[in-house]
């Protein structure tokens, strides 16, 4: 495989059609085409937030997500340990 | 100077963990190390300095909407984000609610049924109380011990943050989440009996909405206001105290 078609592939740009695709099923077969192309997917996901007005960036997309898990975490740990102490009737002073 | 504040530090370090390490002595000899407040404030602590250290390097671990808001008027944080931080906090706390309630589902059931509790019913708070808050204190009680719960937290976290304390910044900042996480286990252990010490509109809110539409209806949303008011007051009370006050 050409060097040129394996970055395009990597790359975020839209995914290859047509020539390109098929070149990369004859050099590699489907396995390695999945390897090379699952990277693109990531490029089109990306595209599509940029595309959609009002939608946050990629960059606090990925901010959001870190500030998402982390409440999850406290609130999952935090809360089920109240669950446990209420409702297994283990508790004084609340 | 380093090597003095380096060594005093350690000190410090090392007789609280020998005090720590005989206060739960102690409290493993009397049998309560895994029950009340404390097993209650020191596991919120645990999962507030992982979650911190966690998010930290990627968003700056808010993980509090009053939080964003007070970064935001005292650190530049862009309000246009503010926002979609608040979203992302409320869903977040949302999301894990509702693993929660599907985790402890059939023992919510026994509970309310031994207890003869009808959700939406007055009473139903006693199972609702472990999803969104309610003071055992009268409101104005419960509006202080909340502004002044969460203004300390804020004190904290904005003095351990500014770029002008050294101490943190060059020569312990793997410090800063342990430290945030101690002192929301100590505020809890002191606030948790008053009001259930929420500190935070979203770790509130979030399961508010679930509780509103898992059947507990308008009881799951009784004081909800106080629970955001009075957490964002505090916190623009603290970052004030630290950032203008005390690293002026």
């Amino acid at each position: 495989m050409s060097t040129s078609t394996k970055e395009q592939l990597i790359s975020d740009d839209p995914p290859l059609e047509g020539d390109a695709t098929r070149k990369l099923d004859e050099e590699l077969g489907s396995s390695a085409k999945a390897f090379f192309v699952a990277p693109s997917i990531k490029g089109i996901a990306t595209g599509f937030f940029e595309l959609i007005p009002g939608v946050p960036s990629p960059s606090l997309f990925r901010e959001l997500v870190s500030e998402f898990f982390g409440i999850f975490l406290i609130v999952h740990l935090g809360c089920a340990t109240v669950c446990s102490a209420i409702f297994t009737q283990d508790i004084y002073g609340m | 100077m380093k090597i003095p504040l380096s060594r005093c530090l350690s000190f410090s370090v090392y007789l609280l963990t020998v005090y720590n390490f005989i206060f739960l002595w102690d409290i493993i000899q009397s049998g309560g190390a895994q029950s009340g407040v404390w097993q209650i404030a020191v596991v919120w602590g645990i999962a507030v300095s992982i979650a911190v250290g966690m998010a930290g390097p990627v968003s700056g671990a808010h993980l509090n909407p009053s939080m964003t808001i007070a970064l935001s008027i005292f650190r530049g944080f862009p309000r246009r984000k503010i926002i979609w931080y608040i979203l992302a906090q409320v869903f977040g706390a949302f999301i894990a609610a509702c693993i929660n309630l599907l985790l402890f589902a059939h023992v919510i059931r026994e509970y309310e049924e031994k207890n003869k509790i009808v959700r939406g019913q007055s009473n139903s708070y006693l199972s609702a109380r472990a999803f969104g808050e309610y003071p055992s204190i009268d409101m104005g009680a419960a509006f202080f011990a909340e502004t002044m719960g969460t203004a300390m937290l804020a004190f904290v976290i904005f003095a351990l943050t500014n770029p002008k304390n050294e101490t943190t910044k060059k020569y312990s900042p793997i410090l800063v989440p342990p430290t945030i996480g101690a002192t929301v286990a100590a505020l809890l252990s002191v606030l948790g009996p008053l009001t259930q010490c929420c500190l935070n509109p979203a770790r509130d809110f979030g399961p508010r909405l679930l509780t509103l539409i898992a059947g507990w209806k308008g009881v799951a949303m009784q004081g909800w206001w106080l629970y955001i008011l009075a957490p964002t007051l505090g916190a623009l009370i603290g970052a004030f105290l630290a950032d203008i006050i005390l690293y002026i």
